[in-house]
């Protein structure tokens, strides 16, 4: 690739044009990723987009057609994934069923020159931290799954990664357990200042736990940013599309005259008090009740707008062919092109 | 409830038929009148027979053993490759699998008889001093060729099943490969892996045609025994068969039940 040395990266993991491919279906397009020491970096996007054959490249069970990869500073594209001081945590845990729990801890810290003793403390100790010493001699299939689930986090913490991978490792779970489990994952690893990339479809889960936030689309990057950031100020109508099911409008309609795009978020309408601050005026189409918001879906000018509010604040009377007129303050409008 | 028992109907009678009428025959047949034990106790006290027993289960072990080896390891290398590599070798399991018996046994003795073409060759650089098909080493290589045949199309499904994700998790903890089998793939699925030996050893100790195509009466197997008490002019003695088909059918059948005794064990745990 590049002949030129670059300068000590500043990122901890610093992924470069990294491309890939299945026999003749090129599946990434290029990609470049940086991740600072302690993120917790959220690779989000649409099934198919690549993101598992990221992680994969990454931590070299997927080999690379072009591009470079450097962990704290030393190259590991060319190295075994063994050898690249990574973890990972896969979709369906992939534990090892004839191993008890403390087995599938133990297993990979045999053969790193450490003695007996200091791989049953290790274990133990991780035991401990994912709370699962009651539970150190059951086999896998006896465990519950957010019970496997955390065997899988601690068989690939014990073995004190410098960069944890995990593709989707809370999605086989019921709702409720998910929620208490990435508050678990987010603590530890802050507790831990572990270095993690995290794929997810769930865009709520990627808002919870992302410092940062990729968004990826058919091999490439698409954007990434603060959760915040590309919640409110999405790259492209791609990104805003992606998140919060986001009205994208006619730019024209705020300031006329102005091509692309705006984007405005079904909470950033407000109904208007008087027509000075009317922008555009609708008809309702049906509401549905989103827990504590209330969405009303209506059209103006043949475009489909959603609007949320919340009723215990906000008493509005909204049925089916009400018309009412909307108005948006400047700051909550977020201009795309194209 | 009552009629979807029915369906097992035909089953049992096919069983019947096929399997406890001639087995009963056979056992019945066993006992001679009068003396009704008196055919084992001629079995137990002969060194021929008692040496045909032991000949057939060192073979039928050795080629369990060798086989089932000889074919989990391509299944494993298989595995790391494309999908179109193990059919294929499913396919030539397959064939060979067929081709078992008499045929196969013909093609060693063009290829590896005295007058070999192979043999040949092999005499001709100075290699294969002292190898005779005819001997036990040619009952060995004759009996591997069905084992192994069988053995993978057996066992490459078995292997093929092991999840691909947790051998790369062992992978990345730097315990792939040897490692990964000896302490994770072969264990997993020991149980489906002693199936099939169970399987080969049962058809190895049923074997007739491929020792006796080769050696003729001159094997000392239990199966060319029983065939020269039923068919020889000289020998026939059909109650003396009978009695060495319950015995081999003992020997088969008590490795079988230890292995299933095994693997029951195995589930409670
Ligand atoms: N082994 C494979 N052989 C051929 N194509 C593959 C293979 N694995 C994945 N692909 C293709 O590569 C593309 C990216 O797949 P990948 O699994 O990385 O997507 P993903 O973003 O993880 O999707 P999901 O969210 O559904 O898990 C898809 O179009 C997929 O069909
Ligand atoms: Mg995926």
């Amino acid at each position: 690739m590049n002949s030129q040395s670059s300068p000590t990266p500043r990122n901890f993991l610093d992924i470069d044009r990294v491309t890939a491919a299945y026999g003749e279906t090129q599946v990434l397009h290029g990609v470049s990723l940086d991740v600072s020491e302690g993120e917790m970096h959220v690779l989000l996007g649409p099934s198919g987009c690549g993101k598992t054959t990221l992680l994969r490249a990454i931590s070299g069970l997927q080999p690379i057609s072009g591009g470079t990869m450097t962990l704290g500073g030393t190259r590991i594209d060319d190295k075994a994934p063994d050898k690249r001081g990574l973890a990972m945590v896969f979709q369906h845990y992939a534990l090892f069923p004839n191993m008890s729990v403390r087995g599938n801890l133990a297993f990979g810290l045999r053969g790193k020159g450490l003695s007996r003793p200091q791989i049953d403390e290790r274990v133990e100790r991780m035991l401990h931290t994912v709370d699962l010493t009651a539970r150190a001699d059951a086999r896998p299939a006896a465990l519950s799954g957010g019970q496997r689930q955390r065997v899988a986090l601690a068989r690939a913490l014990v073995v004190e990664p410098r960069l944890l991978l995990l593709d989707e490792p809370l999605s086989a779970l019921d709702a409720q357990i998910r929620k208490r489990l990435q508050l678990e994952l987010k603590r530890l690893q802050r507790a831990a200042g572990l270095t993690a990339i995290l794929v997810t479809h769930d865009q709520d889960e990627a808002m919870r736990l992302g410092d940062r936030i990729t968004l990826m689309d058919a091999g490439h990057i698409a954007q990434t940013s603060t959760p915040a950031e590309i919640h409110a100020r999405p790259a492209n109508r791609f990104v805003a599309r992606f998140f919060g099911e986001a009205n994208i409008l006619p730019a024209d309609w705020f300031v006329p005259g102005l091509g692309g795009h705006a984007v405005v978020h079904p909470t950033a309408l407000m109904p208007a008090p008087d027509a000075s601050a009317t922008v555009f005026t609708a008809d309702v189409i049906d509401t549905e009740h989103l827990g504590a918001l209330r969405r009303v879906n209506c059209r103006a000018s043949g475009e489909e707008i959603r609007f949320d509010f919340l009723p215990a604040s906000t008493p509005l009377d909204i049925t089916p062919g009400t018309r009412i007129a909307f108005g948006v303050r400047g700051d909550a409008i977020h201009y795309v092109d194209g | 409830m009552l009629s979807r028992r029915l369906y097992v109907l035909p089953f049992l009678a096919l069983l019947a038929l096929i399997v406890v009428w001639p087995l009963s025959t056979v056992v019945v047949g066993s006992f001679k009148p009068g003396a009704p034990l008196e055919h084992y106790a001629y079995i137990l006290g002969s060194r021929f027979y008692l040496k045909a027993f032991s000949v057939t289960l060192k073979l039928s072990l050795l080629t369990t053993a060798l086989g089932l080896a000889i074919a989990v390891l391509p299944a494993i290398a298989l595995r790391a490759r494309s999908r179109r590599l193990s059919d294929l070798a499913l396919t030539i399991g397959n064939i060979g699998a067929n081709f078992a018996g008499v045929p196969s046994v013909l093609a060693f003795m063009i290829l590896l008889g005295s007058n070999g073409i192979v043999t040949k060759l092999l005499r001709e650089a100075g290699l294969m001093e002292g190898f005779d098909l005819y001997s036990w080493s040619g009952l060995v290589l004759t009996y591997l060729f069905f084992q192994v045949s069988i053995g993978t199309v057996l066992v490459l499904p078995v292997i093929t099943a092991i999840p691909r994700d947790i051998e790369e998790a062992a992978d990345l903890l730097g315990q792939g490969g040897a490692r990964f089998w000896a302490s994770v793939g072969l264990p997993v699925v020991w149980r489906q892996l002693l199936s099939v030996a169970t399987l080969l050893f049962a058809n190895a100790m049923g074997t007739y045609a491929t020792a006796y195509t080769l050696m003729g009466t001159s094997a000392q197997i239990v199966t060319v025994r029983i065939g020269e008490l039923v068919a020889g002019d000289v020998f026939a003695d059909p109650g003396l068969a009978n009695a060495l088909s319950i015995c081999l059918l003992v020997v088969l059948i008590a490795p079988i039940l230890l292995a299933q005794l095994l693997t029951a064990k195995g589930t409670k745990a």
